[in-house]
């Protein structure tokens, strides 16, 4: 998927907007002193992608802001979504979202649900009803659906998290993040996808009812014989009518004599042609809707390309010229074509750049096929047309005496298994069909490419990792952490020091994104937030930049401009592959850091009165 | 393409755009013109005429019935020639008045039980169409996937 943020907004209590623009494809660099809210930042696009609770703090930022919101940019569309401040822990849920990325002036007005605004983004994400949880745990169901904030676990680097030895995601304390991570891992990475999913769901479904056919046919096949055995004067007899071909074996006779008997009693064909009629009207209109719809979430493209030939015209208004005959026309005709054109004209003019909400299209085309299959099998069920039969009094008694028999010796299960081999030879060919690799296979194929990417930032950092420099990647699968192997051994090594901590946590990110977007992944954005990475060389950023810096050992500063390289290494890989990926890095380092790298982007230095809300802003 | 089984006809149209227009007061005609295609969806008319209708937004109204804009843009256009005809009729009547790039409601067209149940249905669902036409048409026309 594409995405990235395009500003922050807060709109203040005093009335006046802040923001902070970024760019994308770009390692955005907040820099600045301490208790001047670059954490704050992360917090805030936390809070405006539906977070429930908030970490946003009190005093001076959220006292002082009545809304906070973010522009982005997701697949081609421009949204700007805003969430009412929190009045102090309580989250709010009033929301203001435009389609076309308008930011108000003043403080926006609540125009969207929060389950709306969610259905919208979920989709951008490619969330629909497929995309559930595979396994149950404590807190999440199986089959419940996926929510777009579990991918966001991949999409921030935390100070809490940033020198953790053994903790590499975000919110892990909570329980739902904890149990989510698991559960969305492969399905985020690309290990798996929905389609495997289903297909692998089907095929055991499919394994399941073969089997219990094939032992309700051996079954069956033993009662059958007796019955034929009892019913072997009644064939005879029939075939003497005429009723059953001379030819037919023992189990097809008794099926004929079957059909003859319910086929005799079955309604009349009236009421059985207006059903197939009302089934085959139901299953047009639903075609013609699925392909309305697939129609209008994918034609907006062509329409586009050919809006640059049609600049200078309006369809509309050449409508009204080609069918002028149908129109009556008054003194304010001219007035009116005059006033449509030049309104559509703005409109065209403001909209010809811009995408439109396809939303859960895709999630209503997927329900309307499945009602389409259920009819089609319906239909199927039905015959087409009824035979009739002829007056022979004869033959009537017969069939009663037939009927009767059939009573008596029936057997209600072997009945429904009667045409079982054919059932059987299709469930056995569609889960041939059904070919999966296995995902143990495919995690472990990812494990692979995982640990040879992330072998890459191990070499161009080298010099900064000390004696870990000629180690060996060694991504965890199962608990979802990278550990690195010395060479030639079997096992992985407790690695020390905050540094290392640190340059594994970019480590295992960057190459997670790498990965996701070498496998066209669409749940994941391409985005990543990073508080204060140098934070194992400084601590906290309370020391006056300088003066902090003057005990530091030049070794240090060598790491964190190695750390900086390496970012700004990453969105060049990701170009090379003809992605885009943005990096927010919230620091407090001095621009000279990243002199010579193309891809870092200064966009404001928090300092001398500067801050996310500046004291000149306050009242 | 005809909608002809849209049953419209000059008197529910032009009786659909006053109501409709006397709810908002005034309305551009590239926003006039997108009552008709409303009108002209059974279902739109039904959920938008019921009491417990709450409008919020054009956006929420979208994203919560995206299945009942698909084929938005063949009802627009199928509709351009009775909105056209509509509104001068209106004018000729001394309904409506065209004023400053759209239209206003000059005397009132009142509802009367005789103009049947479907003229009620629209009457009652009128304010909730007002509300969904008349906010930012470009947006309207955008999602709508109206091709100009």
């Amino acid at each position: 998927m594409k995405f990235y943020i395009e500003s922050l907004h807060l709109w203040l209590k005093t009335e006046q907007r802040r923001s902070v623009t970024f760019l994308p494809n770009k390692v955005n660099v907040i820099t600045g002193d301490s208790h001047t809210g670059k954490t704050a930042i992360l917090d805030i696009v936390d809070y405006c992608l539906f977070a429930s609770k908030h970490r946003i703090s009190e005093s001076i930022i959220n006292e002082n802001v009545a809304w906070y919101g973010l522009r982005i940019h997701v697949n081609d569309k421009i949204y700007t979504l805003a969430r009412r401040a929190p009045a102090g822990t309580t989250t709010s849920s009033d929301y203001y979202f435009s389609s076309m990325g308008e930011v108000p002036d003043s403080a926006p007005i609540l125009n969207i649900s929060e389950s709306v605004l969610k259905k919208q983004l979920s989709a951008d994400f490619g969330i629909d009803q497929d995309v559930k949880i595979p396994f149950g745990g404590r807190t999440l169901q199986t089959g419940s659906r996926v929510s777009l904030r579990y991918f966001l676990l991949f999409n921030t680097i935390s100070q809490d998290i940033i020198t953790h030895s053994g903790q590499f995601f975000d919110k892990q304390n909570e329980p739902r993040y904890q149990e989510a991570l698991p559960r969305i891992f492969d399905i985020a990475v690309g290990i798996d996808t929905v389609e495997n999913i289903l297909k692998r769901e089907k095929r055991a479904e499919l394994e399941r009812s073969l089997a219990r056919l094939e032992k309700l046919t051996a079954k069956t096949q033993e009662k059958r014989d007796q019955f034929n055995a009892q019913l072997a004067e009644t064939v005879a007899r029939a075939k003497g009518y005429g009723l059953v071909a001379d030819d037919t074996d023992a189990d097809a006779s008794v099926a004929a004599l079957k059909r003859m008997v319910t086929e005799r009693e079955s309604g009349p064909d009236l009421y059985v042609s207006a059903q197939y009629e009302e089934i085959s009207s139901q299953i047009y209109r639903v075609s013609r809707k699925v392909r309305g719809l697939r129609k209008f979430a994918s034609e907006y493209g062509n329409h586009k390309a050919t809006l640059k030939e049609t600049a200078d015209s309006l369809q509309p208004v050449e409508y009204l010229m080609r069918n002028y005959e149908e129109t009556v026309r008054t003194s304010v005709f001219d007035d009116i074509l005059r006033n449509l054109s030049e309104g559509l004209q703005q409109i065209k003019d403001a909209t010809a750049r811009k995408t439109p909400l396809d939303s859960n299209i895709a999630e209503i085309i997927k329900s309307l096929e499945s009602q389409r299959q259920k009819l089609e099998k319906d239909l199927h069920a039905l015959p087409a047309e009824m035979e009739s039969f002829e007056t022979d009094r004869d033959k009537y008694i017969f069939i009663g005496e037939t009927k009767a028999k059939l009573e008596l010796y029936g057997d209600p299960e072997s009945e429904k298994a009667a045409d079982n081999s054919e059932l059987i030879a299709n469930l056995e060919a569609e889960i041939e069909d059904l070919a999966v690799s296995p995902v143990n296979d495919r995690q472990e194929l990812f494990t692979r490419a995982l640990d040879e990417a992330i072998q890459d930032y191990i070499s161009l950092t080298k010099a900064a990792l000390g004696n870990y420099g000629e180690y060996r990647s060694a991504f965890n699968y199962s608990e979802k952490k990278l550990h690195l192997r010395k060479p030639r051994t079997a096992s992985t090594e407790n690695v020390g020091s905050s540094s290392n901590h640190m340059f594994l946590h970019l480590f295992l990110f960057l190459g997670l994104h790498e990965l996701i977007m070498r496998n066209d992944g669409i749940h994941v954005a391409p985005f990543l937030i990073i508080d204060q990475f140098s934070r194992p060389y400084w601590g906290e950023d309370d020391q006056e930049d300088g003066e902090g810096e003057k005990d530091v050992d030049q070794s240090d500063v060598a790491k964190v401009k190695l750390a900086l390289e390496l970012l700004d290494q990453f969105i060049t890989t990701a170009n090379e592959m003809g992605k885009e990926f943005q990096m927010i890095v919230f620091e407090h380092i001095n621009p000279r850091y990243w002199d010579g790298l193309k891809n870092v982007h200064l966009v404001e230095i928090f300092r001398d009165g500067n801050a996310l809300i500046p004291v000149s802003r306050l009242d | 393409m005809k909608f002809s089984s849209y049953y419209n006809n000059l008197g529910i149209n032009a009786f659909a755009i006053s109501s409709v227009l006397k709810e908002a007061r005034f309305l551009t005609i590239p926003q006039i013109a997108l009552i008709l295609p409303v009108v002209a969806h059974r279902q739109m008319v039904k959920k938008l005429a019921d009491g417990r209708f709450r409008f919020v937004s054009f956006e929420q109204y979208l994203i919560d019935n995206i299945e009942f804009f698909y084929n938005f843009n063949e009802r627009y256009f199928a509709s351009l020639v009775p909105t056209v005809n509509a509104l001068q009729f209106l004018n000729e009547m001394g309904v409506l008045q065209l004023k400053g790039g759209g239209a206003v409601i000059a005397s009132d067209l009142p509802f009367d039980a005789s103009m049947g149940k479907r003229a009620e249905r629209v009457k009652r669902a009128s304010p909730n169409i007002a509300a969904l036409v008349s906010g930012n048409a470009e947006v309207f026309y955008l999602n709508a996937r109206i091709e100009l």
